[in-house]
């Protein structure tokens, strides 16, 4: 049991661990002083000194993020000493920055701005001449610097040092022509380069996928997680006119803390690159003609039923949601018993000891849970596929995966094409759907709801920004289009019902709902989560790094 | 005249070698401190009193008491020889002429906190002092008093130069220890103090070339001579640099609470011309307030005097100036110093110290605005005690009191576009 302390601020109470600093106990009594250069996830640099406080029996203000809490201690964060200190700091600030805020991409979430509005002067008396430094520097694939901007925080300097322990990053020059820079011969190119962009209180470093796109006022987020990989990281989805503007991580202490790797940052531009599939479509010669979608279930029903156990089989993504996998499950349990579904691997690379897992799926561990074939190893779905492009197999339902990229999967376009047995549900024309008999649009990231289960065993939300692209839908609403005409009544109207008839009926879920999964999600008991697994505190050192 | 001590053997012909500083007595103190334990060294320099010479005045015995008796840690002993504050030269006359001193007593002192090596920061500008020191080093060596075994006591310690690379800020404390571990030279945030966590978080003490050259006249002559020399709570001899519109400008050595005008009349042998009068004095180094030639009339010259008379001893680099100054253009000089080498890590230091100097700058030029002096002193007061070292404070202090000193010249240059002074 660590030991605790009381101190007051501004007259409240707070009772805080030893250790804590003075900002951190400010924030529990929700007066979290003005600060730049304090970030709870690094270490304490101490130099903006906008986080000034008054602390009875000191003579000189302090500033909060470098003084620890003391027992009794009485803290004024609001009083005239503090703020003529604190408005004095902001002036400093303000006094060579730019004035283009009409076009930097900071403006309405600047910390420069927001504090002006809070301890900033009507007007300046800063009479000379503003410094000049380069603006639009690519220090990186994904990061531009305006040095003009930089408040020399150096936030993105101990970001690199600390959190990928890259050190691309360094202070160069003395005094007021301080410039943040990269070393010779670096580039910022780790694999988490763009956190460096949300933890710039300033507009100084902007991520090149999104600077001059929007204005941020005008982006709505939608806390969701990230489909990437097994991880699921929590992220905020920047929506506006319907589509996604950026994705930035979501505090969660317990799976990303405050960060995320790049790769899943720019995930959802596949969203707004790759060709989609638009309409429900049909073969029909050599092209494709357009069906209705009651038709297409349909279809995918006859088929399945004229195919049976033995001829039919289901080969589902990990990228899909609980709910819809709930749906897959009971196609297989109630209208086709036996009916062979698997779940098959898809690995990159390794495990990076921080946010990257090699499993590049969003809900492995949810498909586990519920009881599916998750092919580790890849046995089952070779099998599966061995079986098909041998002609057993006449009616393949492919869920959001690629066939042409599985192993085996070109054989089996070749044999099962030709019979039109190809059922394709994807939100793109990927590598298999111009082979299908049957294409169907499926609803691709941010465009619907449920629940994925991270490697860990926490189930979290997946949210809709935008609305499903023409006629896309989740992968459960098709499924249970076809249930029904399979005569299995099955229907919902959203993630939310079929997430409540799961807790009632898989036990790994009991429990869960839809409500309880807001906000940082919820560990599965069953999965062995822990209540409390603190996110990696970053990428390991490299072998033989020694940096002081 | 009182007898010279840190300044013996200046001006004595091969004052530098060995041979001459043992022939001359020195060493002794030294022989005698390696058969005495460290405490006891320890004792005999804290009840002398010995005040830090490098600006801050500190007890030396006190600080090397902070040093953890318990620590499984290595221990330093940094020598804090980057003398860069404008207008002070004493520590590199004493590595210069009398660099065996220097080095008895950082031996000394070595062995007083149990520090095995002591490493020797040096301005980089200071080649002459380095090879002097290094020269040194290297003949106490072969010597034995220098090394793992000193003269077969089993006392050891190891000395190492290393050069700055011209940046001010590494005469603070923590920036120094930054720059000697190979980084780049910020201020560190205190706690935790450098006894505690210090070069390479090892403890370590960290003293000035001059404090540390009393040492061995401590050590041969007992704290209670010691404290004979002097006025309370400051004790013992100190150099003095003299500079400006003198007619003999140097180092000077006297005891602590020496008057100001005996050392600016007697030693410095009074004003340069005898058309001119004494206008101001700067009384220890660029960061302290200035004195108007009224103020100087009864300043006794050591820590606490000059602290009752909000300046400060600091260096004790004296600079003088006569009626021919333009203080505007002074001020001017000083602070391009000071936007010069802040190091920039702290807001209010980075901005304000350059933001004043440009306004004086523009007031100098004649482009002056009403309101420009009450906007630097407002400026002043959002850079003091506002940072993690005191360099803001250090660069606002001569700017206030110039400027409320002499707020009459400054308002004549920014109302009439010019400066009023005659030409000189």
């Amino acid at each position: 049991m660590p030991e605790t302390i009381r101190l007051t601020i501004d007259g409240k109470q707070v009772e805080v661990e030893k250790g804590t600093s003075v900002i951190e106990a400010a924030r529990v009594a929700g007066v979290m002083p003005p600060h730049y250069c304090y970030h709870a996830g690094l270490t304490v640099a101490g130099n903006c000194r906008m986080c000034l406080v008054e602390i009875e029996k000191m003579p000189k203000l302090v500033t909060s993020c470098t003084t620890q809490a003391g027992d009794g201690m009485v803290v004024l964060t609001r009083s005239e000493k503090v703020k003529k200190g604190v408005a004095g700091v902001e002036e400093f600030l303000l006094a060579n920055h730019p004035l283009d805020c009409p076009i930097c991409d900071q403006a309405g979430e600047c910390r420069l701005q927001e504090y002006s509005f809070k301890y900033g002067k009507a007007d300046g008396r800063f009479r000379e001449h503003r410094m000049n430094f380069k603006k639009d520097v690519e220090v990186g694939p994904h990061v531009v610097l305006d040095s003009e901007r930089c408040i020399m925080c150096t936030r993105c300097v101990r970001f690199c040092d600390e959190i990928t322990k890259t050190g691309e990053l360094g202070v160069f020059q003395r005094g007021l022509h301080n410039e943040i820079g990269i070393f010779p011969g670096r580039a910022l190119d780790n694999a988490y380069s763009g956190n460096v962009v949300d933890i710039c209180p300033v507009g100084a470093l902007t991520l090149k996928e999104f600077r001059f796109r929007k204005r941020v006022w005008f982006i709505r987020d939608v806390p969701s997680v990230c489909g990437a990989c097994a991880t699921g990281c929590n992220v905020n989805v920047g929506t506006g006119e319907n589509r996604i503007y950026r994705l930035t991580p979501r505090e969660n202490p317990n799976v990303n803390g405050w960060w995320m790797c790049d790769e899943g940052r720019l995930s959802y531009k596949a969203t707004l690159e790759a060709p989609r599939i638009v309409n429900p479509e049909a073969r029909a010669g050599s092209g494709f003609e357009t069906i209705r979608l009651p038709d297409a279930a349909s279809r995918v029903a006859d088929r399945l039923r004229s195919a049976g156990a033995s001829g039919a089989a289901v080969i589902a993504s990990a990228n899909l949601t609980v709910e819809d996998l709930w749906i897959v499950k009971r196609l297989v349990a109630e209208a086709i018993p036996s009916l062979r579904a698997v779940v098959p691997e898809r690995q990159r690379g390794a495990d990076d000891g921080f946010l990257i897992r090699a499993d590049r799926t969003a809900n492995r561990k949810g498909a586990e849970l519920l009881g599916f074939d998750v092919d580790r190893g890849g046995a089952s779905t070779r099998s599966l596929l061995a079986d098909a492009a041998a002609g057993k197999i006449t009616t393949l339902l492919v869920l959001g995966e690629d066939l042409s990229t599985l192993p085996g999967g070109v054989a089996v376009l070749a044999a099962i094409g030709v019979t039109g047995g190809l059922v394709v549900v994807d939100p793109f024309v990927n590598g298999a759907a111009p082979h299908a008999g049957l294409r169907i649009p499926a609803a691709a990231y941010g465009e619907f709801e449920g629940t994925y289960v991270n490697v860990t065993g926490r189930a979290q939300r997946v949210r809709r920004g935008v609305t499903p692209r023409a006629s896309s839908l989740p992968y459960w609403q098709f499924l249970s289009l076809v249930l029904g005409k399979l005569g299995v009544a099955a229907a919902f109207g959203a993630a939310p019902e079929i997430l409540k008839e799961i807790a009632a009926a898989v036990p790994a879920f009991a429990g869960v709902t839809w409500t309880a999964l807001r906000g940082s999600g919820l560990p599965l008991a069953a999965s062995g989560a822990a209540a409390r697994a603190p996110a990696p505190l970053g990428l390991p050192a490299p072998a033989g790094a020694a940096r002081g | 005249m009182t007898e010279k001590l840190l300044t013996r053997n200046v001006g004595v012909a091969g004052s530098a070698t060995l041979a001459v500083y043992e022939q001359r007595g020195g060493y002794q103190s030294l022989k005698k401190a390696v058969t005495l334990p460290p405490e006891s060294v320890a004792d005999e320099v804290k009840k002398s009193g010995l005040r830090g010479r490098g600006g801050a005045g500190f007890p030396t015995g006190m600080k090397w008491s902070f040093m953890p008796k318990d620590s499984p840690k290595p221990r330093y002993l940094i020598v804090n020889a980057d003398e860069s504050e404008p207008g002070t030269f004493k520590d590199r006359l004493l590595m210069e002429e009398d660099p065996h001193l220097c080095l008895e007593g950082f031996i000394i002192s070595a062995h007083a906190i149990r520090a095995k090596t002591v490493f020797v920061y040096v301005r980089g500008e200071f080649v002459k002092p380095y090879r002097m020191m290094q020269a040194a080093i290297d003949e106490a060596r072969a010597k034995g008093y220098v090394g793992r075994n000193i003269l077969g006591s089993g006392v050891g310690c190891e000395v190492v130069m290393h050069r700055g690379a011209g940046a001010y800020i590494c005469g603070e404390e923590t920036a120094l220890m930054e720059s000697l571990e190979g980084k780049r030279g910020y201020p560190r945030l205190k706690p935790p103090f450098p006894a505690v966590a210090g070069l390479y978080g090892c403890p370590t003490t960290i003293n000035n070339v001059e404090t540390l050259a009393n040492v061995p006249f401590i050590l041969e002559r007992g704290a209670d001579w010691y404290l004979t020399i002097g006025r309370e709570k400051n004790t013992g001899p100190k150099l003095y640099c003299l500079s400006g519109h003198l007619k003999k400008p140097g180092v000077y050595e006297a005891p602590l609470g020496t008057q100001l005008m005996t050392l600016v009349n007697e030693m410095g042998g009074g004003l340069w011309r005898g058309d001119r009068k004494l206008k101001a004095i700067i009384p220890g180094g660029a960061s302290a307030a200035v004195l108007t030639s009224a103020e100087c009339a009864d300043v006794p010259m050591d820590f606490d005097s000059l602290a009752a008379r909000k300046t400060m001893l600091g260096s004790a680099g004296v600079m003088v100036l006569d009626d021919s100054v333009c203080m505007v253009r002074a001020l001017e000089r000083l602070l391009r110093f000071f936007a010069h080498e802040s190091c920039g890590q702290c807001t209010p230091c980075r901005v304000g110290v350059d933001w004043i100097h440009r306004i004086v700058k523009r007031i100098e030029a004649g482009d002056g605005q009403t309101g420009d002096c009450e906007t630097l002193l407002d400026v002043c007061d959002n850079m003091v005690g506002k940072t993690i070292c005191v360099f803001s404070d250090a660069a606002a202090m001569p700017a206030t009191s110039f400027v409320n000193k002499f707020r009459g010249e400054f308002d004549d240059h920014i109302k009439q576009g010019r400066c009023t002074l005659p030409e000189a």
